[in-house]
């Protein structure tokens, strides 16, 4: 024999142990996977959610590993290990399903979370907007309150009539103007002073007529061209004291409209007048 | 020796029985089984479907060995065993994938929420 030869058949020989020590140990590539997932799952998920199932996959796997110490590879083995994997695969498929369901209630719970606050966020709106309407009611409320107040002030030097469409303040002329003039007196501006804060006091939306009225002594013509100057002078006078001139008009009513008897001489005082009509309509 | 202990003749002879017999009580749990999985509808989910098909060909496989000889019907035993458990796996399978499924669709709820608030005026 040769050199060569020898160590040949030691290779050979080495080839063949190798080959034998693996048919005898080298567990079954069921085993294998049963081991390893069975590991994956004994510290993934399914050993937190159902670590029964588990303890279950590793009584089945424990049995496959004695049948695979009696004898590596056999059938026994190989039946054991499909069952301890597919004991794994149950507890996997259930720790998923465990996890599905907590997060669909999460998200159950979110959303109802979600409605919540837009329900709160329309609510809050709802009242927000019934607090911007109390508001201005109060306010409007006040500012009528404020011109009843006004009005009442002039009660000294003017009669106030309230309808409910139209409030008529009514001035003496003679108080406001010496006879057949159309300028004011100078103690008539004072009493328009007051006229004017109680007007204002309104707001600046209202329409009034500043109305000249006189008496039927002397000629209509003439009557009727002193009270439209009368009007004019009263108008032109709030209109200084800030009434805004849009809102306001003058009106020459002549001796046409009398409100007390022109033949005596109180009733004819009563009809030489200045009206002031506020329209309450808008 | 064994007249002393009746007990473990009595054992062993069932024992020998159980093995001896047809698996018949085994094929009906596993056929229960394989009907459990097709009515949670394990056919429809692809996992689930691939467990249904393996319990489905391993009765079928047992059956052909369950009138054999002693080891033809402890392998038909083995089989239903496995098929046993390949159906409750596809049945866990097609649980599991619903649940994900109304868990998903429950997230979708949660941003179209969302997203009609984002924009008012599509929810009035």
């Amino acid at each position: 024999m040769t050199r060569s030869n020898t160590s040949m058949l030691r290779a050979l020989g080495l080839g063949l142990f190798t080959i034998a020590a693996c048919a005898t140990t080298q567990p079954s590539p069921m085993l294998v996977e049963a081991r390893a997932d069975y590991d994956a799952a004994r510290t993934g998920p399914p050993g937190e959610y159902v670590p029964d199932m588990v303890y279950e996959a590793k009584k089945a796997l424990d049995q496959a590993e004695r049948a695979h110490e009696r004898d590596p590879g056999s059938y026994e083995e190989e039946h054991l290990a499909y069952l301890a994997h597919r004991r794994t695969l149950l507890a996997v498929s259930a720790a998923e399903q465990r996890m599905a369901v907590a997060d669909a209630g999460k998200a159950k719970r979110t959303f109802e979370t979600v409605l919540m606050s837009q329900r709160n966020e329309a609510t809050d709106e709802a009242a927000s907007a019934g607090t911007r309407l109390d508001a201005e009611r109060a306010k409007r409320q006040a500012a009528e309150e404020e011109m009843r107040r006004a009005l009442a002030s002039l009660a000294e030097i003017a009669s106030v009539k309230a309808e409910a469409q139209r409030t008529i303040i009514t001035l003496s002329g003679e108080v406001l103007f010496k006879s057949t003039e159309a300028t004011l007196r100078p103690g008539a501006q004072a009493r328009l002073d007051k006229v004017a804060e109680a007007l204002k006091s309104q707001g600046e939306d209202r329409k009034m007529v500043v109305e000249g009225h006189t008496d039927s002594q002397g000629k209509d013509a003439y009557n009727q061209s002193l009270s439209q100057r009368r009007a004019e002078a009263v108008r032109s006078y709030l209109v200084s004291r800030g009434i805004p001139a849009d809102t306001i008009q003058a009106v020459g009513k002549g001796e046409v409209e009398p409100i007390a008897d022109n033949k005596t001489a109180e009733g004819r005082a009563n009809n030489r007048r200045v009206e002031i009509e506020i329209d309450n309509s808008n | 020796m064994f007249d002393r202990h009746p007990a473990i003749l009595i054992v062993l002879a069932s024992a020998i029985v159980a093995c001896a017999s047809a698996p018949t009580a085994q094929l009906g749990e596993s056929e229960a089984a394989y009907r459990a999985a097709q009515e949670v509808g394990a056919a429809k989910q692809p996992d689930a479907a691939y467990h249904l098909k393996l319990a489905e060909d391993q009765i079928a496989a047992a059956k052909q060995l369950m009138d054999g000889d002693r080891k033809d019907k402890q392998r038909a035993r083995d089989l239903l065993e496995q098929a046993e458990l390949d159906a409750e796996v596809a049945i866990s399978t097609a649980k599991t994938a619903d649940a994900e499924a109304r868990a998903k669709q429950a997230w979708v709820k949660v941003n179209e929420l969302k997203s009609q608030a984002a924009t008012p005026g599509t929810t009035k």
